[in-house]
């Protein structure tokens, strides 16, 4: 499939892979995850020597002494350099700030042969690790946070009604900070910047001298990030004077012009911008260990010195591409390590550094440029996990750019993942209250949180398990599964006379939930304000240098927190199936309801009892008896979120993405009313219950589009699952190109990502096709369900699918 | 629009939104249950009857009987690990679809009325707008219930949607014309040019069909002919030569050869009815490419697939 059959923009800007890409391309991925100490003790002996000075000072100090000392790498054949752990390509530091409880226990065993997300851990690393937890007993942010909760919020958070999961034992990531001012002004303009407002200050004044650590620490992050740079160069020289392979010897001898020129000083030319780009996602990233920390829209930062290079002379596509490229590949260099826990919620490394491309610019006007496509190529040649790829699509998007995204997309990595500026820009406006121009500017942070520039989102505001509330109360705030009160009292429902009373006691148990999400959060806000201020991230974000405070204080020009409804489906769907079935065609009652849903549907009774449920109305069928209550759930849902504010006093918006969360939270929930058996998955982000969409792709985006999307600001992420025979020749894909821009334009869709069906789900839809019925294999003038193919044919069609998988 | 229009009422099996592959853009397609024509390779043999059918899967039963329980017709029976159904005992009333928990049985066709119809298909009119979609009439084949299919598309026409139909032609004119009026674009397959060789294979021989291609553009219809290539029954350079040379006659300018595929063959099956078409291969992407170069000298634009 890599061959290049249709030409939808200017043919000069279809680049292939090289062999240097292709080689290093190859290094990452034969790279096993390794765990490394190196930072841990570092941060550790920082510490011991700061005891006595303020955090905000401690803190940027140990970000300086980690710099000074980690192990630099400089690959062969990179282009551009800086490495994360000093453990080999892909090596995770730590960070024992957050919390270092769970490595205790799962260090010796439990990290090397867990399910998913496994580390080599050298026994080396394992002594290192072990002779610093008892300096760190008593001192993370997760042990301080445990034991402020409050008690009725710890019992709730225990009972797995919700979890901030990373956010309680992490650092903040999902900031839009701003890559631009450093290529513009260097880190030595931040400096002078910093240095002006500290003349400024008034000493005699309380709030001044909170300003002056601040800025003080500033100063100590921004020379601590030249100074790595400069490390980086001197590497270089002593690399370049040692090779004899002459091409290669210019090439690190451009390496250390570089790195000695930036971040120190404004970028002044397309590979100097891009490494730019580079030391500030990783030094984020060595400073916290943040999940969602995204370069942004770098088709627009990159772009001056792009086109100034080409006129000049300087730069051809194809060392452009090649630059691009690295930087792809520099991304799933990143990985951290995290529990077990986090690794269910999170599985499978997602770093979600998301890489944002198109849409418009602060004047509206459309924003695509050269890069653009570059960086669709960029996507099809890594094809890896990072970035979270994803491209902003509006009413001018050009027709032959959505082509090529379209292309792209069919190669199966999901991405990139494309957002509507129709309906996410009104949305940041009406939460966030920032300027048009500004909104314009909004780029993707993590997997789909809409993030304007400046704004700091406190993401994750928690995975927020809407099925299991819709369960309580339809169970008197008893949780099915284990029989313990964990809700509130909202009345027996096999008392209940009309449906109402089923929607007020949503509405109650909601409003109830909810609020000890937003106590949660607080109390973990207020201890990363207390212990781990984020002082070069600050730094580089619009409003901290202004008002001369930290993000974790509220620095930043705007902000929001997200919280995120987990089993949106599988709670409306319920509510539909109990108001048919009880209340309008009284088929069944609430008491044989609670029966079969208590006994997880044992028994003849039980099993006729689920089918009936299962036939109800759906979401995902463009049917409006189900839409009209998922509308209604969700705006259940919204309200009670938009009653609260963060703990900057900024508002709290929903993010309608479940990640991996469907499955823990899956296991906590017994059987609910749409069908569902009991610890099965719960359904997907803003998707359908799985199999329960008959009626193809259009119905799906019909449905989507009738819940009140300009309420999820924090963005919502919508599934659609394709065999790559509705997708094969032009034409199919133009009509698909289509259908997105319908849905993203006119529906004014905020999310759609495409899931190209490869031949492992294929696979597993014969052997479980109960979870498969929607998935349709289209020829001319036939269609058929997969599931009701004869094995032979189903076996043909994975055949095919593999074949042209690659 | 007359109420009666709305109110007339025929026999689907079928509605299928987000079809790509049958007219332009984004469509809608209905199939139309009932066929004169028997072709052995039909992809939906449960197109075929104008009545109602019930269909198993055998892979998705359990053998849980249930369905045995409560045919009061006595019509099922298991068999050999799968239920069989005496189809001239059953009455199509549906109850054993009702109670399999598997989804295996099914009832294929189903009543409906215009009015029904195009609430469905009013339902993508957002998507149709966009790409220059619509409404695609199949089946089965349309002129099996001429009546239905017309007041389907004067409806449709009425609302301003884009109307196709596929259909082999096989009807009197005076049926015929009262759908065609409203049709936008006709895919007009045409399998077979030698009528003796068609009504061997087919049923009936293709005088009727010709006639009709030629009467419709020559009222100014667009058609796009399509051909079936079945390896060995049509496939021979003359036959597909003849074809080409019939529509450079009339006026059609596009032919699309729509290659074999055994995708229908586990329908049949689930039909209790067998698939001929056992030895066939289906025709490599390299054969159709020969194919179509060997009717390059013809003035057509000659597209693989619909
Ligand atoms: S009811 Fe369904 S699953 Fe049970 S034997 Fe009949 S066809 Fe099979
Ligand atoms: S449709 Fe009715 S008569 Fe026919 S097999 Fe099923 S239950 Fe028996």
């Amino acid at each position: 499939m890599l061959q290049t059959r249709v030409s939808y923009c200017e043919e000069k800007f279809r680049k292939p892979i090289t062999n240097r890409i292709k080689r290093m391309r190859e290094e990452v991925v034969s790279s096993k995850p390794i765990l490394c100490s190196e930072r841990a003790l570092l941060v550790t002996e920082a510490y011991k020597e700061t005891e006595n000075e303020p955090m905000i000072i401690r803190r940027a100090k140990a970000f300086e002494k980690v710099l000074k000392n980690m192990t630099i790498e400089i690959w062969d054949d990179e282009l551009i350099v800086g490495n994360h752990g000093g453990n080999g390509r892909r090596s995770a530091p730590v960070f024992p700030e957050w919390g270092t409880y769970w490595l205790e226990k799962e260090l010796d065993e439990i990290l090397e042969s867990r399910k998913q997300d496994r580390f080599i851990v050298p026994q080396k690393v394992k002594e290192d690790l072990k002779s610093i937890f008892p300096y760190w007993k008593g001192k993370t942010v997760y042990e301080r946070y445990r034991a402020m909760l409050p008690e009725e919020t710890k019992r709730i958070r225990d009972a797995y009604i919700f979890t901030r999961d990373l956010f309680e034992r992490g650092g903040y990531g999902h900031a839009a900070y701003d890559t631009p001012k450093v290529l513009k002004v260097g880190f030595k303009g931040i400096k002078e910047e910093v240095q002006e407002r500290l003349r400024k200050l008034e000493k005699t004044n309380a709030k001044d001298q909170e300003k002056r650590l601040f800025y003080e620490a500033v100063l100590i992050t921004s020379d601590a990030a030249i100074h790595f740079a400069h490390r980086f160069s001197e590497k270089a020289k002593f690399l370049a004077k040692k090779e004899t392979n002459e091409v290669r010897k210019r090439e690190l001898e451009k390496i250390a012009e570089v790195c000695a020129w930036v971040p120190e000083n404004p970028a002044r030319d397309f590979w100097e911008a891009v490494q730019v780009a580079w030391f500030l996602q990783l030094l984020v990233q060595i400073e916290s260990n943040g999940n969602s920390v995204s370069p942004g829209r770098l088709d627009q930062y990159l772009y001056p010195y792009f086109k100034k290079d080409l006129e000049e002379g300087r730069l051809t596509i194809e060392q452009a591409q090649e630059l691009l490229d690295c930087f792809w590949l520099k991304l799933n260099e990143i990985i951290k390590v995290w529990d077990k826990e986090a690794t269910r919620v999170h599985p499978g490394f997602p770093m979600t550094q998301d890489v944002t491309i198109g849409g418009q610019t602060p004047d509206g006007f459309d924003a695509t440029n050269e890069l653009s496509y570059l960086m669709l190529n960029a996507q099809e040649h890594i094809r890896l996990q990072n970035p979270q790829f994803t491209v902003r699509i509006h009413k001018n998007t050009p027709d032959d750019f959505l082509m090529r995204v379209a292309e792209v997309v069919r190669f199966g990595t999901g991405m990139p993942a494309m957002f509507g500026d129709e309906i996410c820009i009104p949305a940041i406006i009406r939460t966030t209250g920032v300027p048009l121009d500004r909104a314009r500017d909004y780029r993707i942070v993590g997997c789909a949180e809409l993030t304007p520039r400046g704004l700091q989102g406190r993401a994750n505001g928690a995975y927020f398990n809407v099925a299991r509330v819709v369960d309580l109360a339809l169970n008197d705030g008893v949780d099915r599964l284990t029989g313990e009160k964990i809700g509130l009292s909202t009345g027996d429902p096999t008392k209940f006379k009309t449906f109402n009373e089923v929607i007020d006691a949503v509405k109650k148990q909601m409003a109830y939930f909810i609020e000890h999400n937003v106590t949660n959060n607080l109390i973990v806000d207020m201890v990363q304000r207390e212990l781990t201020p984020h002082v070069f991230l600050s730094s580089i974000i619009e409003g901290c240098i202004e008002k001369g405070r930290d993000i974790t204080w509220g620095g930043s020009l705007y902000g929001v927190t997200p919280t995120q409804p987990v089993g949106m489906a599988t709670a409306a769907d319920s509510l539909t199936a109990v108001k048919k079935l009880v209340f309008d065609e009284k088929k069944l009652t609430m008491a044989e309801l609670k029966e079969a849903l208590d006994s997880n549907f044992e028994g003849v009774r039980g099993e006729e009892i689920r089918q009936m449920l299962l036939k109800a109305p759906k979401y995902g069928n463009d049917d409006d008896e189900a839409d009209f209550m998922v509308k209604k759930f969700t705006d259940i849902f919204f309200d009670e979120l938009e009653k609260h504010r963060d703990i900057d006093g900024r508002p709290y918006a929903t993010l309608i993405l479940t990640l991996g969360s469907t499955v823990p939270h899956g296991w906590r929930t017994g059987a609910t009313a749409d069908g569902r058996k009991a610890k099965t998955p719960v359904s997907d982000s803003m998707s359908p219950t799985n199999g329960a969409d008959k009626n193809g792709p259009t119905a799906v985006l019909k449905s989507a589009s009738k819940i009140d999307q300009i309420r999820t600001m924090q963005g919502n992420i919508l599934n659609l699952k394709f065999n790559r025979s509705i997708l094969e020749d032009e034409r199919a894909l133009r009509k698909f190109a289509l259908m997105i821009r319908t849905y993203l334009v006119d529906l004014k869709g905020l999310e759609v990502q495409v899931n190209v069906v490869d031949s492992k789900t294929l696979r597993d839809a014969q052997k479980h096709p109960e979870k498969y019925k929607d998935l349709i294999i289209r020829v001319a003038g036939y269609s058929a369900r997969f599931v009701e193919l004869a094995k032979e044919m189903q076996d043909d069609i994975i055949a095919r699918t593999e074949h042209e998988a690659l | 629009m007359e109420k009666s229009l709305l109110s007339k009422s025929g026999i689907i099996f079928d509605i299928q939104r987000y079809s790509i592959h049958d007219g332009p853009g984004i469509r809608t397609i209905v199939f139309i249950k009932g066929c004169p024509l028997k072709c052995p390779w039909c992809a939906n043999p449960e197109s075929q009857k104008m009545t109602l059918e019930i269909m198993y899967s055998k892979n998705l039963c359990s053998l849980c009987k249930r369905c045995i329980e409560v045919c009061s017709s006595n019509a099922l029976k298991e068999v050999n690990g799968r239920i069989k159904v005496d189809r001239e005992l059953c009455r199509v009333c549906g109850k054993c679809c009702q109670v399999c928990l598997m989804d295996a049985r099914k009832i294929v066709g189903k009543r409906v009325t215009v009015d029904e119809v195009l609430s469905v298909v009013e339902k993508d009119r957002i998507f149709y707008e966009r790409s220059g979609g619509g409404i695609t009439l199949s089946g089965g084949e349309p002129l099996m219930q001429p009546e239905f299919s017309a007041a389907l598309l004067a409806a449709c026409k009425d609302k301003g949607l884009h109307t196709v139909i596929e259909t082999s032609g096989y009807q009197k004119w005076e049926l015929l014309w009262p759908v065609i009026i409203n049709t936008d674009l006709v895919l007009l397959d045409i399998k077979i040019m030698d009528s003796s060789l068609h009504k061997e294979v087919i049923g009936v021989p293709n005088e009727l069909i010709l006639d009709n291609a030629k009467r419709i553009s020559e009222s100014g219809k667009e058609i796009i002919i399509r051909i079936p290539v079945i390896p060995g029954y049509n496939d021979s350079i003359d036959n597909l030569s003849n074809t080409a040379e019939f529509a450079t006659k009339i006026g059609v300018k596009e032919i699309h050869l729509l290659p074999y595929h055994r995708l229908g063959e586990s329908k049949y099956e689930r039909l209790g009815r067998k698939y001929e078409l056992k030895d066939i291969k289906v025709p490599s992407k390299e054969y159709l490419e020969h194919l179509v170069d060997r009717l390059q000298k013809y003035n057509l634009e000659i597209r693989i697939g619909g």
